[in-house]
C-alpha cells in the first residue's frame, strides 16, 4: 500500500474516532448540565477536554492528508492529549478499585463492579492513529 | 578607545573588519601562536579607536586554540565593546555565542549581518531584540557597506543595560557558592570562573590549581555532580542546553521564519502548544487532567493512612481500632487517662493529619515537576505573557501564580525569579488569593459533604473566582499600588525532554519537604492546643459548650452571624491562621462526625464559609516567607488586609444575594 494511502486512512481513521469523542465531550457536559444519557458520564472538564483534542485532530486531519507539518502537528497532538485522557481515566479506575479495597477493610463488601468510562476505549483506540508520527520525516512546511 | 570583533566563522566578520578599517589595518599572530590577528585603526567622530578582529569561534570552550584567544582577550584586555558579529541567515545557531559572550562582558554590540539576506528568510523585528536584550542591535551587509556608521555610533554612544542569561535555580545556588567561595581572589568576573568550573572548563581548572585553591577545584567537582544527578545528564550538555533554550526563546521572539527549513518534535508542538486560539485551552486541559491525576491517585493512599492511623467504625457498628487507639490504651495502662489522651488524640492525631495531606502535596509537587522538567512550563509562561502583561506581570509570573496552587510558600520564594522588584512585589501581593493545596483540601472536605452532587461545580466556581480576582487586583494594582509595566525579557524555550526519574523525584522532594517540616510542627503544635480547649476546663464534655472551645464559640456568634457563619466555623478559621488544613481537624473535634456538621449549616452557608476560606489571611508559615522575601511588616499586614476585605466581601454577598433569592437555604 502506497504512503499517501496509508496516512490518508489513518487520518481517516482518527476523524471518525475525534468525531465521537467530540459527541461524547459534548453529552458529558451537557450530562453535567442535567441532561443525563447512559454512555456519557456527567463531566464538565472531561467533557471540555475530550472536545478540545477531538477538535486539534479535525482541525489539523486536512493539512495532514496534504503531507504538511501545520496539519500534522495538530493532529499529533490532539492525539497525544485523548491518548492522556484515556490514560488518566485507567489511572483512576486502579486507583478506585485500590480505594474500594482499602475502605472495605473489615466490611462485608460485595465485589467491586468497574464502571468502565468510554475515554478507557479511546485510549487503545487512539494509539491505532499514530501511524503518521512513524513518518513524519515525509512531511514538508508549507512555502508561503 | 578598543573594539573587539567576535562572531562565528562565516558571518562576514572579516568584511566588517575591511568594510570599517579600511586601508588601516595590520596583521600579524597572536602571541605565541599562529593565529592570524588583524588589527586596525580608525577615527569616527573625532575619537580614535581601535578594532581587534578576533578568531571565528562558534562557542567559548577551551576545546581549540581561537575559542581559547578570543575569551581570554575579552577577560583579560577588557575591550571597551566587544562587537557580535551575527549571521542574521542563521540567527538561532549564531545566537549560542551570543549567550556566552554576555557572560563575560556587559558591552556587547550587536551587528546582525546579511540583514538583507536574512529579510528573505524571516521576518525580524530588530526593536524587540534591542529591548529583549538591553543591547545595541544594528542591521548591517558588510559587502555594500551598509549600516557600519550606525555600528560605530551604537560602539559609542550605545545603550548598554544587559538582561542576564540564568539558569535554573538548582544551577544558580551553585554558581553562587562558588562565587562567594571566590570572594577574596583577585580574578576577573567571577561569575563566568563560577560557571565554567562547574562546566569543567580544562583551562579555568588549571588557572585554580595555579592558584593553590584546590579547596574550590573539588567544592567544583561535587556541585557538578549534584547538578548532573538532578537532571540526569553530564554537565556540558546540560548547560549548553540551557544556552541553547535562550537562543531559541530569543529567536521565537524576534524571527519569524518565512521558508522551508528543518522542523524538529518541538517545534511541531510549540506550533499547536503555543497557539493562538488552541493555546490556552490546552493549558486549561493540561491543568485539568494534573490536578485530577493528583487527586484521584492520592486518594487511596490518604485512605489508608486514615484507616493506619485512626482505625474505622463499620457499618455493624464495631470500630476497629487504629495505631492512635492502641497507643492511647498501651499508654494509659501506666500513665493518667488525660495524658495519654492528649498525646494520642491531641498531638499524634495532628500528626496523622499531617500524613495524610501528604500524598497529595506530593503527587501535585510530582506532577509540577514534570511539567517543569519536560519544558511545558516554559511554554505555559511564553503562551500566558501577554495575557499577563495587562495585569502588569511578566509571563513567568504565571508559574508563581500557579505553584501556589500546590503550597504558598514556595510560590511566594518562586518570585525570586522575576528579576523586576515592582513585579515581584506584585506577584507576592496576588500569590496569597491563589488557594493553595491545603485550603483546597478543606474544599474537597466541605463541599464533599454539602455539595454532593455539586462537587467539581462549586469547586471550579472557588478556583475560576480566585483566578478572576487575581486577574482583576493583578489590573488595578499595576495602575495604582505597583504601578508600572512589564519589563521585556528573554523567555528561555529549552526542547522537550522526557524529564529524568531521579529529577523529577529530587526537585518533589525539595519542594515537598518544607511543606511536610511547617506542617509537622505547626499542625501537631495547633492539634494539641485545640485538643486542650475542648478539654479544658476538666470534667466539662469534651468539645462541649461548657468548655473553653465551647465558650469561645458561643462569644464569637454575632460576629459570623452577617455571613452566615456559625461560631464552630470561627474557631476553624483562627485554627486555620496556623495552616489551613488545621480547620478539618476543629470540625471533627467539634462536631465529631461529617452528618453532625452537615446538620450544623445550610448549604449557603457552606458556601460563604469556602469563599471566606478562599481569601481570608494565609498561613502563618506564607506570611513568614512573605516577610523574609521582601522584610516589611506592611507589605504583610498589607496582604493580612487585603485577605480579609475580600473574605469579607465575598462572603457577604454571597449570604446576602443566597438568602434574598432562598438558594440553598
Amino acid at each position: 500500500m502506497k504512503l499517501q494511502t496509508k496516512v490518508l486512512l489513518s487520518v481517516i481513521y482518527s476523524s471518525i474516532l475525534a468525531s465521537f469523542s467530540l459527541i461524547l465531550g459534548i453529552f458529558e457536559i451537557a450530562g453535567s448540565l442535567g441532561l443525563h444519557t447512559n454512555f456519557a458520564p456527567p463531566d464538565i472538564m472531561g467533557g471540555f477536554s475530550l472536545i478540545i483534542a477531538s477538535s486539534l485532530i479535525l482541525y489539523g486531519a486536512k493539512n495532514t492528508v496534504k503531507f504538511l507539518y501545520d496539519g500534522l502537528s495538530f493532529y499529533l497532538v490532539g492525539l497525544a492529549l485523548l491518548i492522556a485522557i484515556g490514560l488518566l481515566n485507567i489511572i483512576i479506575a486502579l486507583a478506585d478499585l485500590l480505594d474500594y479495597y482499602i475502605l472495605c477493610i473489615g466490611e462485608n463488601c460485595s465485589g467491586y463492579s468497574a464502571h468502565i468510562r468510554p475515554e478507557i476505549y479511546i485510549f487503545f483506540l487512539a494509539l491505532l492513529g499514530l501511524y503518521p508520527f512513524f513518518v513524519r520525516w515525509h512531511f514538508r512546511r508549507k512555502v508561503p | 578607545m578598543l573594539i573587539a570583533l567576535a562572531g562565528n566563522p562565516n558571518t562576514g566578520k572579516s568584511s566588517l573588519f575591511n568594510a570599517i578599517t579600511g586601508a588601516h589595518q595590520h596583521i600579524g599572530n597572536w602571541p605565541g601562536v599562529t593565529v592570524e590577528k588583524k588589527e586596525g585603526t580608525i577615527t569616527f567622530e573625532g575619537k580614535k579607536i581601535t578594532i581587534v578582529d578576533l578568531p571565528g569561534t562558534y562557542s567559548l570552550t577551551a576545546y581549540s586554540l581561537e575559542e581559547v584567544i578570543t575569551r581570554n582577550f575579552i577577560l583579560e584586555e577588557e575591550p571597551d565593546v566587544v562587537v557580535d558579529v551575527i549571521d542574521a541567515t542563521n540567527l538561532e545557531r549564531n545566537l549560542y555565542l551570543l549567550t556566552e559572550l554576555m557572560e563575560l562582558t556587559d558591552r556587547i554590540v550587536i551587528a546582525l549581518n546579511m540583514f538583507d539576506e536574512a529579510k528573505k528568510k524571516y521576518k525580524l523585528d530588530v526593536k524587540k531584540m534591542r529591548e529583549l536584550l538591553g543591547l545595541p542591535v544594528i542591521p548591517t551587509v558588510a559587502i555594500k557597506d551598509k549600516g557600519i556608521k550606525d555600528l560605530l555610533h551604537a560602539c559609542l554612544h550605545g545603550y548598554f543595560k544587559p538582561k542576564k542569561l540564568s539558569y535554573p535555580e538548582d544551577v544558580e545556588n551553585r554558581v553562587e557558592k562558588l562565587q562567594r567561595m571566590m570572594e577574596n581572589l583577585d580574578l576577573k568576573n567571577k561569575r563566568w570562573h563560577a560557571i565554567k568550573l562547574l562546566e569543567n572548563d580544562s583551562e579555568v581548572r588549571k588557572k585554580f590549581a595555579n592558584l593553590g585553591r584546590k579547596d574550590i577545584l573539588h567544592e567544583a567537582e561535587h556541585l557538578r555532580h549534584e547538578i548532573e544527578d538532578i537532571y540526569g545528564d553530564d554537565i556540558e550538555t546540560l548547560i549548553a542546553s540551557f544556552r541553547y533554550s535562550f537562543a531559541h526563546g530569543l529567536f521565537h521572539e524576534v524571527a519569524e521564519p518565512l521558508n522551508v527549513g528543518g522542523v524538529t518534535i518541538t517545534d511541531m508542538i510549540d506550533h499547536v502548544v503555543a497557539h493562538k486560539i488552541f493555546g490556552l485551552p490546552i493549558f486549561l486541559v493540561v491543568m485539568y487532567l494534573s490536578f485530577e491525576f493528583v487527586f484521584v491517585v492520592a486518594a487511596p493512599f490518604q485512605d489508608a493512612i486514615d484507616l493506619i492511623f485512626n482505625g474505622k467504625t463499620l457499618a455493624s457498628g464495631q470500630h476497629i481500632n487504629g495505631l492512635i487507639d492502641i497507643s492511647y490504651h498501651w499508654m494509659a495502662s501506666f500513665m493518667p487517662n488525660w495524658a495519654s489522651s492528649f498525646i494520642n488524640y491531641g498531638m499524634l492525631r495532628g500528626l496523622a493529619a499531617v500524613l495524610t495531606f501528604t500524598p497529595i502535596i506530593m503527587f501535585l509537587f510530582l506532577i509540577l515537576s514534570i511539567l517543569e522538567d519536560s519544558g511545558y512550563l516554559a511554554r505555559v509562561a511564553f503562551l500566558m505573557d501577554k495575557l499577563m502583561r495587562k495585569i502588569g506581570l511578566e509571563g513567568r509570573g504565571i508559574i508563581s501564580l500557579m505553584l501556589g496552587f500546590g503550597c504558598n510558600v514556595p510560590a511566594v520564594m518562586s518570585t525570586r525569579a522575576l528579576k523586576n522588584e515592582r513585579e515581584r512585589e506584585l506577584s507576592i501581593a496576588l500569590n496569597p488569593l491563589i488557594p493553595c493545596g491545603a485550603r483546597i483540601q478543606v474544599f474537597a472536605f466541605i463541599t464533599a459533604i454539602f455539595f454532593k452532587h455539586n462537587q467539581a461545580l462549586v469547586m471550579w466556581s472557588l478556583i475560576l473566582l480566585s483566578m478572576g480576582v487575581v486577574a482583576l487586583l493583578g489590573y488595578v494594582y499595576s495602575k495604582t499600588i505597583f504601578k508600572g509595566k512589564a519589563e521585556p525579557f528573554v523567555m528561555e524555550l529549552p526542547p522537550y525532554r522526557v524529564p529524568s526519574l531521579k529529577g523529577i523525584f529530587i526537585h518533589m522532594w525539595e519542594k515537598s519537604e518544607g511543606f511536610l517540616r511547617k506542617a509537622g510542627t505547626i499542625i501537631v503544635g495547633a492539634a494539641g492546643i485545640i485538643w486542650l480547649l475542648a478539654a479544658l476546663p476538666w470534667g466539662v464534655q469534651f468539645g462541649g459548650e461548657n468548655s473553653y472551645i465551647g465558650q469561645i464559640a458561643h462569644f464569637l456568634a454575632p460576629v459570623g452571624a452577617p455571613f452566615g457563619i456559625t461560631p464552630e466555623s470561627i474557631i476553624a478559621l483562627f485554627f486555620g491562621f496556623f495552616a489551613k488544613e488545621v480547620v478539618i481537624d476543629v470540625f471533627y473535634v467539634l462536631y465529631g462526625t461529617k452528618e453532625a456538621l452537615f446538620a450544623a449549616m445550610t448549604p449557603l452557608q457552606a458556601y460563604s464559609l469556602l469563599l471566606f476560606i478562599l481569601f481570608y489571611t494565609p498561613c502563618v508559615a506564607t506570611l513568614a516567607t512573605i516577610y523574609n522575601e521582601t522584610k516589611s511588616t506592611k507589605f504583610v499586614l498589607f496582604v493580612i488586609l487585603e485577605g480579609f476585605a475580600l473574605a469579607l466581601f465575598f462572603s457577604f454577598l454571597a449570604y446576602t444575594i443566597g438568602s434574598f433569592l432562598g438558594v440553598g437555604g
